[in-house]
């Protein structure tokens, strides 16, 4: 992609995320780049154009995301892809806030990133599930329970820009982390308490 | 050229996503039931190679028998490659079967009396 066109990019995402996604129109875009809305629709001829590349490259930014699963065979692994998450959610917040506008503008950009949850869900599912073979999370949790805890922690990353929006609170990576965590604290076994401790707690005390 | 995109499907996902568990689960230290294979093999190093040449299909498929000295019952028999005539199998067939043959001059043998067969 061109430089401009990356420019333009970059022009629209920070656009989307501060005035979202509905309020933003060609005019406001080409402003921000002082460039006239003639030459801006030389390269992507309407919203709907730039609108799918922010999308596509959001999408690439949650591949790599998604791509790091089981990276480290404890405890950290979780950890860092909760830090990749509340990057990817600071820096698009967009992709989270503004899910049902998207959804009835553009549903086929839905069904993609309908397709990246239901990935980010299956990971956490997956992810416990191994957690609990090498006894760091307890047997007692049944297939449902898992399901239903994935989903939280699921619905706790998507939604978790949006909850601190609503309650006008600085974002920060050390208490979207404790709030995950928190979820997966009471089916920690011994062992898992001990690894939580050794690798986890550490870097959530010192942020 | 328009980009199709591919999508995976969930249960597949899921079946990944276990195949990369499995592949964690397993980064562990081996276990001495995992060089089994090697004494299952074992009877190998004294077997006799007996080289086999199969006409088949307008080629010349070339074989390595591989007969337990002491037990000829225990055998196995591997296709090696096939050629397209017998000259060039007989030179196969004699390379291969040094090469695989723990002792080269071949006196390795059968003894044909293992056998217990009767005439009758």
């Amino acid at each position: 992609m061109s430089q401009t066109k990356e420019r333009i990019i970059s022009a629209a995402i920070h656009l989307f995320n501060e005035q979202g996604f509905v309020n933003v129109r060609l005019q406001n875009i080409a402003d921000e780049l002082k460039i006239s809305v003639g030459n801006l629709a030389y390269h992507f001829k309407n919203k709907e154009a730039i609108v799918a590349r922010a999308y596509e490259k959001t999408g690439e930014e949650l591949r790599t995301i998604l791509g790091s699963y089981r990276a480290s065979p404890d405890l950290r692994d979780l950890d860092s892809q909760l830090d990749a998450y509340h990057q990817f959610i600071k820096q698009y917040p967009f992709y989270f806030i503004d899910i049902l506008e998207i959804k009835r503008n553009h549903p086929h950009l839905h069904e993609d990133r309908k397709e990246f949850i239901v990935k980010m869900r299956v990971q956490f599912e997956k992810r416990i599930e191994y957690n609990q073979s090498r006894g760091i999370l307890k047997m007692e949790l049944d297939k449902q329970q898992i399901a239903q805890l994935a989903d939280n922690l699921c619905t706790m990353v998507t939604f978790w820009h949006t909850s601190q929006a609503i309650k006008d609170e600085f974002d920060d990576l050390c208490s979207f982390k404790c709030s995950v965590w928190l979820q997966l604290l009471p089916f920690l076994t011994i062992k898992g308490k001990e690894e939580y401790e050794r690798f986890i707690e550490p870097g959530l005390t010192v942020i | 050229m328009k980009n199709h995109k591919i999508y995976i499907d969930k249960k597949c996902y899921e079946k990944l996503m276990d195949c990369m568990n499995i592949q964690h689960v397993t980064d562990h230290r081996g276990e001495y039931i995992d060089l089994d294979l090697f004494y299952r093999d074992e009877w190998l190093l004294d077997s006799a190679v007996i080289d086999n040449i199969v006409e088949r299909k307008g080629n010349w498929d070339v074989y390595l028998v591989f007969a337990h000295i002491y037990n000829p019952f225990k055998m196995i028999k591997k296709k090696i490659s096939k050629c397209i005539s017998l000259q060039k199998a007989e030179l196969a067939a004699n390379m291969m079967r040094r090469l695989a043959a723990k002792d080269q001059r071949g006196t390795l043998k059968i003894d044909q009396s293992l056998f217990h067969s009767c005439n009758n």
